[in-house]
């Protein structure tokens, strides 16, 4: 190489390296695309796995559907399976619009990666299965066991300050990838297997035995679980926010798929502006004034997204719990529209 | 190659010079660019993380590691496990990859057959789907650790790993005497046969003196063994091989080995059979041919590609992470996962192989430089 063409090629490389991106802001950008790119999870039935037919299915996927619905009129998502490990990477470097794939907000995650949690849609906790045949019912006894963790979640933080609280010993067998993680346990490789409650029960539940695994009652950490976005697109993320919103106050006013056309006509000033009969709530969010209706009329309000997915229509048939409406002593609770 | 004049040396050194600084100023504007990036989107930035407390456990580490110690000590102690899996992996593909080579070079036809098989399947099958596969066979089809098998006494097979009795601090003494003495008397034998003396004696008299005083000490007691026993759980005590390191050990030694076994293998052959025929000729017999002429120049050819084997071996270690095994890609995602500085922890990946690799290219450097003449 000449000097010449040496020197040509290097300020080439220097000037890729800073080329900036341009960013126009989110919501338009998704709408030039016509589609919403959600990374969520790989393969975990409830809250995210594709069907027979390819199709994906679960509380996050819906959630998706709902924020594409809000921004687009329509439910047109691109879906990224990402694993625990790569999640927040991939939305950082803008490969996805929004994350729902159970992450569970920690200061660091909202505070330290540039990234937001706009509000949670599953209240979750930290817990322990173990083989039945062992004979354990207290986390007290499992001095000296085998913990399988899965690499990338808030876990292996979890699992050594409660054991170390306890005063009893562990192994840790980290794995990252999810479907070594859950045959390791399944061989034996480790005594407790531990993760989100939900994400437990529909490991024991797609098990080849249920019955051989319990889930100890003990819980080891709280674990709000909710959609994520960037930080810099503050409009994107009240929309997100607010999409969640909107099915709990769906719920709240008894507003269903079904009888979503019906209440447009109820004589009730606060529902008739919730639906888009009168203008108001699509305007802050730089969204038509129909949204809530649209996103309700297609997934619904939030007991039908969850029954559907997690909860009693679903093979999961996981209770509410705290997962209720605060009028019912749970902790869903949304402000006002 | 003509040697430069003095006026185009120095021609060369200043552009080398302006290249160079050229180079320092981009690195340092991305440098600066990727921070400023970094600032804008909110995401912390620094190695100030390091003396962090790390609060995670790793399953196991050749130094001492607790999840109170710092996030350096966790990817130093994930270094360690790195090194311990690379330098065993390190010994058994080139013993695979002669055995391999040798076989294919033999002329026996099933040894031939058996080598060449062994070559195409596992050479033309993805590395990580292989530690899959023994991940599989060593958690899944190893006995539960209840059902233990147990081939000699005080030795447990489970998929909990290997447990074998550990041997205590006087015992640890005693064994480096015992091999400290050996290699002496090994030396010792070898000089007495090049000058031409019997010298097979002293390293079988010394071999048999170390064993009896082995045995002796341990029967008076002097030096003990912890071992292992059955815990609620699995085997507790005594020394453990785990499930996750035997994967990535004989993973990466099958693997690597195919590749060995081929340079070796083209080595040898890319050696003029004028050369064997010369040896012949001189009155060498077939094995002094092989041992005197053909395999030092054979040697000289293959060293460059066994060391690149070798050194990509090294570099695949970093699979450790998709089978548990807590080497130093591992303990740090989860530290990049902690904190969320992955190009810090990115850069420390590389100094770190960059490092290890450079090490082994310049012991193999002294290993060539035998081979020169």
């Amino acid at each position: 190489m000449t000097p010449l063409k040496t020197t040509l090629a290097m300020a080439s490389i220097c000037a890729a390296g800073l080329a900036t991106m341009a960013q126009a802001d989110l919501i338009s950008t998704i709408k030039d695309r016509g589609e919403l790119t959600c990374g969520v999870h790989p393969g975990l039935v409830g809250f995210g796995a594709p069907d027979e037919n390819g199709a994906w299915q679960g509380l996050d996927p819906d959630f998706c559907r709902a924020f594409a619905i809000a921004i687009l009129g329509e439910p047109s998502v691109k879906f990224v399976p990402l694993s625990a490990q790569a999640r927040f990477t991939a939305l950082q470097n803008g490969e996805i619009d929004v994350l729902a794939q159970n992450s569970t907000m920690t200061l660091t995650r909202d505070a330290g990666l540039g990234l937001n949690f706009p509000m949670f849609n599953f209240y979750d906790g930290q817990g322990l299965m173990i083989r039945a045949d062992l004979g354990v019912t207290d986390a007290k006894e499992l001095d000296g066991a085998s913990v399988c963790i899965q690499q990338g979640t808030t876990s292996e933080y979890v699992v050594r300050n409660f054991f170390t609280d306890l005063g009893i010993t562990f192994k840790p067998v980290v794995i990252e990838s999810g479907t070594e993680f859950f045959s390791a346990f399944f061989a034996n490789r480790c005594d407790v297997i531990t993760s989100d409650l939900s994400q437990l029960a529909v490991v024991r539940l797609t098990s080849d035995d249920p019955s051989q695994y319990v889930v100890l009652e003990d819980i080891m950490a709280k674990s709000p679980l909710g959609p994520v976005v960037r930080g810099d697109d503050k409009d994107f993320m009240d929309v997100v926010k607010w999409v969640v919103y909107a099915t709990l106050t769906a719920e709240e006013l008894d507003i269903t798929a079904d009888n979503v056309e019906d209440m447009k006509n109820e004589n009730n000033a606060d529902i008739q502006k919730f639906l888009g009969v009168t203008p108001g709530v699509g305007e802050p969010l730089g969204l038509d004034d129909d949204w809530v209706a649209n996103v309700i009329s297609s997934l619904g309000n939030y007991s039908e997204i969850f029954e559907r997915n997690v909860g009693q229509d679903s093979p999961l048939g996981l209770e509410r719990g705290q997962n209720a409406l605060w009028r019912d002593g749970g902790l869903m609770y949304s402000p006002l529209f | 190659m003509h040697r430069p004049t003095f006026r185009q040396a120095h021609g060369q050194r200043i552009f080398q010079f302006i290249l160079l600084l050229g180079m320092a100023a981009c690195v340092y504007f991305v440098a600066q660019y990727v921070k400023q990036r970094l600032d804008s989107q909110g995401i912390a930035t620094g190695f100030g993380f390091l003396w962090d407390r790390a609060g995670y456990n790793l399953g196991e580490s050749l130094i001492p590691y607790d999840g109170d110690d710092s996030y350096g000590r966790a990817l130093l102690a994930g270094f360690s496990n790195t090194l311990k899996v690379a330098v065993a992996a390190i010994f058994f593909s080139l013993f695979l990859g002669f055995v391999a080579a040798v076989a294919m070079l033999s002329g026996h036809r099933t040894a031939e057959r058996i080598a060449k098989l062994y070559v195409r399947v596992v050479r033309n099958t993805p590395v990580l789907l292989q530690l899959f596969f023994w991940f599989g066979i060593f958690t899944v089809s190893m006995p539960a650790p209840r059902e233990t098998y147990s081939p000699l006494p005080h030795l447990y097979i489970s998929n909990r790993g290997i447990n074998f009795p550990a041997p205590d601090g006087t015992a640890w003494a005693v064994i480096a005497i015992v091999v400290a003495v050996l290699l002496a008397a090994f030396w010792l034998s070898n000089q007495r046969r090049q000058a031409g003396k019997s010298g097979s004696w002293i390293f079988l008299l010394s071999t048999l003196g170390c064993a009896s005083l082995m045995i002796l000490l341990t029967r008076a007691g002097v030096i003990a063994f912890e071992y292992p026993a059955a815990g609620r759980f699995s085997i507790n005590g005594g020394a453990t091989i785990s499930p996750e390191f035997l994967t990535i050990l004989i993973g990466l030694s099958v693997y690597t080995g195919t590749y060995i076994a081929e340079v070796l293998r083209g080595a040898v052959e890319s050696i003029s059979t004028g050369q064997m025929e010369a040896a012949q000729a001189l009155g060498l017999s077939q094995g002094q041919g092989l041992r005197l002429v053909v395999l030092p120049q054979a040697t000289r050819v293959a060293m460059p590609a066994v060391v690149s084997e070798l050194l990509n071996l090294v570099k695949n270690s970093s699979l450790g992470v998709a089978v548990g095994y807590p080497e130093l890609v591992s303990a740090g995602n989860t530290a990049m996962n902690q904190t969320g500085q992955a190009i810090e922890l990115i850069a420390i990946y590389m100094l770190f192989y960059v490092t290890l690799n450079y090490v082994i290219t310049k012991l193999s450097h002294v290993l060539e430089a035998r081979y020169e003449w």
